[in-house]
Formats: C-alpha cells, sequence, structure tokens
C-alpha cells in the first residue's frame, strides 16, 4: 500500500504538471456542475440533488475518459512500465497506484458537490438520508466510471483510442436501462433493472439503505479490478 | 550471484530464449553479445523479473525471481535500451522517486541522490526537466537512477548508446569502477567496449548461448595457431628459410612483411628472430596478430 501511494502521488502530480487535458477537464467539469445545480435549483425549487446527479452523469462519462485514457499509453511511451516491473514492488501495487491516482482526481472533479449540499442546507431543509444516499451513489458511480476506463487504458497503446473506447464502453452500460422498455417478461426486466446503474442510483437516492445497490457497485468495480490486475500479471 | 538455469522463453509460437542456462559470480563483469533479435534484452528482461519464464529459473543472490520477486529485485539496478524517465520531472525528483521506489531510507536519500548525481556528472542538471535534457543526459540520468539504491546486480543494456566519444570513456570507466565490488552484466554493440570493461562474454545467438568464456579463451579456441607479422629492413625473400625454423607452420609473405602462423608465442620469440638475425636481416617490427572480438562474434554466429 505504501508503495502504491508512492505511485499514486507521482502519477497524480504527473496529471497536472504534465498536461493541460486534466486542469481544462477540471475547469470545465466544475463549470457545467455548478450550471446544472443552478438551474435545478431554481427551477424545481426543492432542495436535494435528485434532478442535479442523473444529470451530471453524462459529463462524468465523457470527462473521466479524457482524462483516465492517458494513464498507461504514458508509461508505455516513456517506458516507464519496464521501471516500474522491475522494481521491488508488486504488479497489483503497480495497479492501485493508478487506481488511488485517477480515481483522486475524479473525485476532486465531482468534489464541488460538497458546496451544492452546504447550499442545500442554507437555502432550505434537505432531507438527510436521501442526501446522503444520494452522494453515496454518484462517488460509486464515479469510482466505477474511473476503474473501467482504466482497464481501457491498460489494453490500449494510445490514448485517443482508450478516451473513445471508453466512452462507448460506457455508453453501452448507460444504455443497458433502456433496455428494460424494450422487454415485457418480469424475469428480463428484473435481470436489466439489476444491471442498470441508473436503477440503483434511484434507489438509494430514496434515502434507505438499499444493500443490493451498494453490492452492484461494489462487485461491479471490484469484477473491474479483478480482471485489470489479472491482465497486468498474465502480460509478462 | 546470478544463476539462470533451463529458462525458455516464448511470445506465442516464436521461441525467444531456449534452454539457458549461466552463472556470474560476485563483481564479476560480464558481456552480453548476440546480433540483432538473438534474445539479449529478452534474457535481461526475463533477469530482471519484468518478464517470468515459461520453463527454468531465475536466482538473484540467494533469492529465486518466481518465489520472491520483491527480494531478489531488490538487488537490481537495470537500465534498459530506451531508459525509463518521466519527462515532466525534475532530474532530483525522479532520482528520489526511484530511490524510494527500491526501498531507499529517507535519511539515505540525500546522501545516495550526491553520490549518483556526482558519479554521473549531472551536478548542473539536478534540478532541469528531464524532457529538456540531451539524449547523452538521459542516458546519464538513467544509469543515476540504475545506482541510486546501491543494488548488488547492474544490469545494463547498451548503456553508451547516444553518448559522445567523452562520455562514453566517462561512463566505461564509471561501469569499471563500479564493477570492482558489483556484478554487472553489460550488452553493447561495440564490441570494442565489451573487451575493454568485461572479464567474460556471453554469446547468444537465435536463443541459444554458443559460447561462454574469456575473449582469451574464445580467441585460442578458435584461432588454436598464432599469427605473428614480422617486417625486415632488407627486400629479400626469406618465406623458405622461415619454414625451415622450428614452429613453424605456415609463412607467406605480404609486401614487405612475413605473416607467420606458429604453434605458440615461444616458438616465435625464441627462434625466429633469432634466426632472422642470425641470418643477417635487421628485424623492423614484429607483431602478434589476434582475433578481434568482432572476428569471434561473427565466426560463432556464422558457425564457422
Amino acid at each position: 500500500m505504501k508503495m502504491s501511494w508512492l505511485l499514486a502521488k507521482r502519477d497524480l502530480n504527473s496529471i497536472f504538471m504534465n498536461s493541460i487535458i486534466a486542469p481544462i477537464i477540471l475547469f470545465i467539469f466544475f463549470e457545467l456542475s455548478g450550471f446544472f445545480f443552478y438551474i435545478f435549483l431554481v427551477s424545481a425549487q426543492i432542495a436535494s440533488l435528485e434532478g442535479f446527479i442523473p444529470n451530471m452523469i453524462i459529463i462524468l462519462a465523457l470527462s473521466i475518459p479524457i482524462v483516465v485514457a492517458r494513464a498507461f499509453p504514458e508509461e508505455r511511451k516513456n517506458n516507464t512500465l519496464e521501471l516500474l516491473y522491475t522494481s521491488p514492488v508488486s504488479d497489483t501495487e503497480v495497479y492501485f497506484g493508478k487506481f488511488i491516482a485517477y480515481n483522486l482526481f475524479s473525485l476532486i472533479m465531482i468534489s464541488p458537490v460538497i458546496i451544492y449540499t452546504a447550499v442545500l442546507f442554507f437555502v432550505g431543509k434537505p432531507e438527510i438520508l436521501p442526501l446522503i444516499f444520494s452522494l453515496l451513489g454518484y462517488i460509486l458511480l464515479t469510482v466505477l466510471f474511473t476503474t473501467i476506463s482504466l482497464l481501457v487504458s491498460y489494453v490500449s497503446n494510445n490514448q485517443v483510442v482508450a478516451a473513445m473506447v471508453s466512452w462507448v464502453v460506457l455508453l453501452i452500460i448507460s444504455l443497458i436501462d433502456w433496455l428494460k422498455n424494450l422487454v415485457y417478461k418480469p424475469f428480463f426486466k428484473n435481470l436489466i433493472s439489476n444491471l442498470s446503474y441508473q436503477e440503483h442510483l434511484s434507489n438509494l437516492s430514496k434515502g434507505f439503505l438499499d444493500l443490493n445497490a451498494l453490492l452492484y457497485f461494489l462487485v461491479f468495480i471490484g469484477l473491474i479490478i479483478y480482471v485489470n490486475v489479472t491482465l497486468v500479471e498474465s502480460k509478462k | 550471484m546470478i544463476e539462470i538455469k533451463n529458462v525458455s522463453k516464448w511470445y506465442g509460437n516464436l521461441q525467444a530464449l531456449k534452454d539457458v542456462s549461466f552463472s556470474i559470480g560476485e563483481n564479476e563483469i560480464v558481456g552480453f553479445l548476440g546480433p540483432n533479435g538473438a534474445g539479449k534484452t529478452t534474457a535481461m528482461r526475463v533477469i530482471t523479473g519484468y518478464f517470468l519464464p515459461n520453463t527454468g529459473s531465475v536466482r538473484i543472490g540467494d533469492y529465486l525471481m518466481d518465489e520472491e520477486p520483491k527480494k531478489a529485485k531488490a538487488l537490481l539496478g537495470y537500465l534498459p535500451e530506451n531508459p525509463p524517465l518521466y519527462p515532466e520531472m525534475p532530474v532530483s525528483d525522479y532520482l528520489k522517486f526511484v530511490a524510494q521506489l527500491n526501498g531507499v531510507s529517507r535519511k539515505d536519500i540525500k546522501d545516495r541522490l550526491d553520490f549518483v548525481i556526482k558519479k554521473t556528472n549531472l551536478e548542473e542538471k539536478y534540478n532541469s526537466k528531464i524532457k529538456t535534457l540531451s539524449k547523452g543526459l538521459k542516458q546519464r540520468v538513467g544509469i543515476a537512477a540504475t545506482l541510486i539504491h546501491d543494488p548488488k546486480v547492474i544490469i545494463l543494456d547498451e548503456p553508451t548508446i547516444g553518448l559522445d566519444p567523452i562520455q562514453i570513456i566517462e561512463i566505461r570507466n564509471l561501469i569499471k569502477e563500479i564493477g570492482k565490488e558489483k556484478t554487472i552484466i553489460l550488452s553493447s554493440h561495440i564490441l570494442a567496449e565489451i573487451e575493454e570493461v568485461c572479464s567474460r562474454v556471453i554469446i547468444i545467438n537465435k536463443g541459444e548461448i554458443i559460447a561462454e568464456d574469456t575473449a582469451d579463451n574464445l580467441r585460442k579456441k578458435l584461432q588454436p595457431d598464432r599469427l605473428f607479422s614480422i617486417k625486415i629492413s632488407e627486400n629479400a625473400e626469406i618465406s623458405d628459410f622461415i619454414l625451415t625454423i622450428s614452429g613453424v607452420k605456415n609463412c607467406e609473405k605480404n609486401d614487405s612483411e612475413y605473416l607467420i602462423r606458429t604453434e605458440d608465442v615461444a616458438s616465435i620469440q625464441a627462434n625466429i628472430t633469432k634466426a632472422i638475425v642470425e641470418k643477417g636481416y635487421s628485424i623492423l617490427e614484429v607483431r602478434e596478430l589476434e582475433l578481434s572480438l568482432e572476428e569471434i562474434f561473427a565466426k560463432l554466429v556464422k558457425g564457422e
């Protein structure tokens, strides 16, 4: 873990120092999230993040891959994976270095939501539990999108290709929910509901601890991590 | 210090290493030679744990690479052909990062940093970003990173590539100096460099080790006879006379010099020069013609 943190610090530094993409994405994301928050607060006149978060998902799905796409192709370009894999650091630690760095970036990106939450308390009386679980869902979805983008970045040698493939993958995952309207059999409807992150986010935003939703995100994220670590190890 | 046993490595259907075995003792500098695509880089990557072999084992010090990779890797410093550098980092930050990666304690980092910066003459580039450095300077940063954690084994893949002649001499001297207390594997296309620096060479071709010895012993094996050139001051034909001298196997005249093939060195010293002088001729030059490492390499690779 100590080594992963060392690698993560270097990566975080590189995200901000080696490219202007990350600061630009941060700026755009901050502007758009502020705009959406203001619009939903003014139009709905409800102290809640219920309208804000679902509309931020598309911005999240577009922004995260652009930054995360560089994670592994950049190391390959600099030949530095050879440095990492021949140092006394395990492959898993190398992966988690990236995982920590890019998730921290994504969390920094969504961090203004804390200010928006404070604003809600200032202008109204938001319901605490729906707010907390909505935030939890928002964070878990951010981690999921980042983890998926990291996997795509690992299997790609080019960061532009990695970003585009990540968009397609996140789009496909986002479209699962739409399939619900195309099937009639309850079994399939139920199955699709269980696979749709929108369904789980919606359940969490109702304000009760939906273990099914938490399990969905944790298992999905865990599975992607497992696949990525296995790929890193099998590459040798 | 390094023991490679029956290592084979496949890339799909291509076998890059075929049952390779060799060992290298402490404080030995060994040259690794082979034509392009022979398997040198694969062998180095297997030794450093970048690749795991399909069969066989790699032991660094007391540790098997597949059983205790962290401990084995901690003994290694590796400089690949293209130095692994983060261009946005200043030289000092990069070296500190590599030191931490290799477990150098916080209190020792400054001393190690000062040591490698001085050894590689990077004092003036201490705070420069790596992307602003020339190829030669980047190579020196790579070498500094290889030494930063004071490893017992150093593996260098073409370390002098891209350096100017003065830097090449400095790096070769550095390798010789650190080789006094460390085990070094050096891969280079410059065979004179290998001969100058290494005590032993391993020649690899098509994934197999085809020779492993000192350059002198390889010479003896490939050229059992000694070849000498003798120049005399007089323009006379004395080939037939030289052939009568004990120990001489063959003699050819080439302009003013005689190329003489003999069984051993003593015979030329004791018999030939004495006989020629006694015959009344003046000797201008006596020179032993040895196979160069390039010639040894070419003979072995071509299977001559």
